[in-house]
């Protein structure tokens, strides 16, 4: 995945970090800068909205560190959809990051559960005959079923770009590296606090570590905002301006 | 003013409007408070609108000051910018119109 990366100057190149080592280089400094400034959006928030306690504002449902997260998705798909319109290029590229960022945006305000009223996590509900077969279908088809394809479609493209992207130490390689982990992190983080703390016994630390998955999971949205920054700029019409 | 400038156009500036959009704009909008989307039968739908309309004026607001400040002199360049940006605004004015809409349609499940 490497869209409008051809239209880039060297300068926009340097964000991404020295790329003329031996080795991928591997990007913490978006992830630095995304951690951050997802804390000083925190403790604005806890200070703009005068809640009480940190674990309203950071753990809890619809709270604000939450409906950030949300915000970020919906202004990166609005972002992606707006490059994949102007550039034909890397057109299949963009309209995929699209889709997925729509998708995790509507994962983020729990579209399923206000759509459905149940849960698409646990993917025993996907065969549960007490929830409506119409209701099983949509998530199924509107999210699970358009996630893998996007997925797929995705992953393809990158592998057959992948080795020469290796040679020349193409800097997306790190960024994904870096956001695969953190979506791993957030997966297993919600995993961990939803279904195996409470048969542990360790109940006390579910708060903890949902809080960690929201915030873990706005850092993940603005880790992306800041990676694909220079790649929009590059797709949009004024990338070669001169301040 | 380098340093503002360099600030204008860095990803933080567009991004903490989301936060400031968010925190601070949308508890402020019609029918937020009374318990989006779970009250209104169509509150969710509303909700990914207004959360699109958002995406759309942050865009468009981007585009009409890059347009604005742009030091290149083709004046036509700096139109197609801010066109651009406009029309971002008039659909981000949509989505925030057809939340209301729909909120208003909608039927209270409580």
């Amino acid at each position: 995945m490497k869209p409008g990366c051809s239209q880039m100057s060297s300068d926009k190149l340097s964000h991404f970090g020295d790329t003329g080592h031996k080795h991928v280089h591997v990007c913490w400094k978006n992830l630095l800068e995304a951690f951050t400034f997802c804390l000083t959006m925190t403790v604005l928030a806890k200070w703009s909205t005068n809640l009480p306690a940190w674990g309203d504002v950071i753990a809890s449902e619809n709270g604000p560190v939450e409906m950030m997260s949300a915000g970020v998705w919906f202004v990166a798909m609005v972002w992606c959809l707006t490059a994949g319109l102007r550039r034909s290029h890397h057109r299949i590229e963009w309209l995929g990051l699209t889709a997925l960022c729509l998708l995790f945006g509507l994962r983020e305000l729990d579209a399923h559960v206000w759509a459905t009223g149940w849960n698409l996590d646990k993917s025993a509900n996907y065969w549960n005959p007490s929830f409506p077969l119409w209701e099983r279908l949509l998530v199924i088809g509107g999210m699970i079923i358009p996630v893998m394809i996007i997925g797929i479609v995705l992953c393809s493209r990158i592998w057959t770009r992948l080795p020469a992207a290796w040679n020349s130490r193409a800097p997306w390689i790190g960024q994904m590296m870096v956001g695969g982990v953190l979506l791993g992190f957030c997966v297993v983080v919600d995993k961990v606090h939803g279904y195996y703390l409470p048969p542990l016994g360790l109940e006390d630390a579910q708060l903890f570590l949902m809080g960690m998955e929201e915030f873990g999971e706005y850092v993940l949205g603005i880790y992306t905002v800041s990676v694909l920054w220079p790649y929009w700029q590059a797709a949009l019409p004024f990338h070669h301006t001169d301040f | 003013m380098k340093f503002a400038v360099d600030w204008i156009i860095s990803w933080p500036a567009w991004m903490l409007l989301i936060s400031v959009g968010v925190t601070v704009g949308l508890p402020r909008v019609p029918y937020y408070q009374e318990g989006l989307p779970y009250i209104y039968a169509l509150g969710g739908v509303a909700l990914v609108a207004w959360y699109i309309g958002l995406g759309f004026l942050i865009l468009g607001l981007y585009f009409i000051l890059m347009g604005c400040m742009s030091a290149e002199g083709f004046l036509s360049k700096r139109f197609h910018a801010v066109f651009f940006g406009g029309v971002a605004l008039i659909l981000a004015g949509g989505c925030h119109w057809f939340y209301l809409i729909v909120l208003e349609m909608s039927v209270k499940v409580t």
